[in-house]
């Protein structure tokens, strides 16, 4: 198996396999597409986008004529709760200690399943987003996505030219990480100390 | 009786772009509106004019993050043949094209083969998602020597 990644002189983004990966022999996007996947499925770097790009695909049942609402509509809800704080204050434990489940994650993970992607726990996106915090942390981290497909990428960074989409996804996945996700860290912790 | 609104943002020495809203209403041409920046090199925005029924558009095609109404881009190498051979006739390709999603609505396609071959079939598949969908390429002629380019046009839609 082999595979290539290049980007053509207009930022395109494009992958060339052979043997296809899930019956595709290339895949086509642009770099924001990578900012935009990893802010709303909570994706760990730019190789599990890459990953999840490949292997996604959507399931246009779930759409709803009447709203417009689709498999993507749920995670951009509980991304922008986030955003602006709303979620900080719910509680991530009930009084058995039991873990209950983080909108942000349940909402990435039911669009995960719209997207035949591996869901991920609420463990799993928190040790994530503490690593995604951590500089220079030299561990890639992984929210589980099977990243098989991108053996041949090695250190393939796509230029993200000076894509106005691209800086709005990064700056408020930055916002997303340094609020919710730390304090996620934070209660992580007291899980653990607590028992 | 005609009259004229315009709204300008102030254009300084220091700012040499401005941008400006102008109203006219019941003139010589109809009523009209013009939404437009502009720099010494011109203008891009949007204008429509009742009377003639004309809309006017100018500038590249872009998008609103999370609810663009169209994704375009310049055509891309789809599909070529290996270094001195040739695309076998009856073969065929896929391509997944992936979108940043949109929050609501969802995408149709349309999409074509870019090539000095003729008899290179492409459709979409897998449209009506929120983020991408598929190109077929197959090649219903003699044996292909040239390289195919593909390209598309995804609309938003309720």
């Amino acid at each position: 198996m082999s595979s290539t990644f290049e980007q053509d002189e207009n930022g395109l983004c494009i992958i060339r396999c052979d043997p296809p990966v899930n019956g595709s022999d290339s895949f086509v996007f642009r770099p924001e597409v990578i900012a935009s996947w990893k802010a709303l499925l909570g994706l760990a770097s730019t190789r599990e986008a890459v990953a999840a790009i490949m292997q996604g695909k959507e399931d246009t049942s779930r759409y709803d004529h009447a709203t417009g609402r689709g498999v993507w509509t749920g995670a951009f809800e509980a991304f922008e709760s986030a955003l602006t704080d709303s979620a900080t204050g719910v509680s991530m434990m009930s009084d058995d200690g039991e873990v209950l489940n983080d909108p942000l994650t349940a909402a990435r993970n039911r669009t995960r399943e719209g997207m035949n992607l591996p869901v991920m726990s609420n463990e799993t996106d928190a040790r994530m987003c503490a690593a995604l915090t951590a500089d220079g942390s030299g561990v890639e981290a992984s929210s589980g996505i099977d990243v098989a497909c991108t053996r041949d990428m090695t250190d393939w960074t796509p230029s993200l030219m000076t894509s106005p989409a691209k800086t709005c996804w990064t700056n408020a996945r930055n916002a997303s990480t340094n609020r919710s996700c730390q304090d996620k860290t934070n209660r992580i912790k007291e899980i653990d100390y607590g028992r | 009786m005609p009259w004229r609104t315009r709204i300008t943002t102030s254009r300084t020495a220091s700012k040499k772009s401005s941008a400006f809203l102008t109203l006219a209403g019941d003139s010589a041409n109809g009523s009209e509106c013009w939404l437009e920046a502009q720099d010494a090199n011109g203008e891009v925005g949007v204008g429509a004019n009742i009377g003639t029924g004309y809309v006017y558009l100018g500038g590249y095609l872009g998008g609103i993050t999370n609810r663009s109404t169209f994704h375009a881009q310049a055509a891309w190498k789809a599909w070529y043949p290996n270094p001195g051979s040739k695309i076998a006739t009856g073969a065929s390709m896929q391509v997944d094209c992936t979108f940043s999603p949109t929050k609501y609505g969802r995408y149709y396609v349309v999409a074509n083969a870019d090539s000095q071959w003729a008899g290179i079939i492409a459709h979409p598949m897998n449209t009506g998602g929120q983020s991408g969908f598929t190109l077929k390429l197959y090649n219903a002629d003699q044996p292909c020597p040239v390289d195919v380019y593909a390209e598309f046009l995804a609309y938003l839609v309720k």
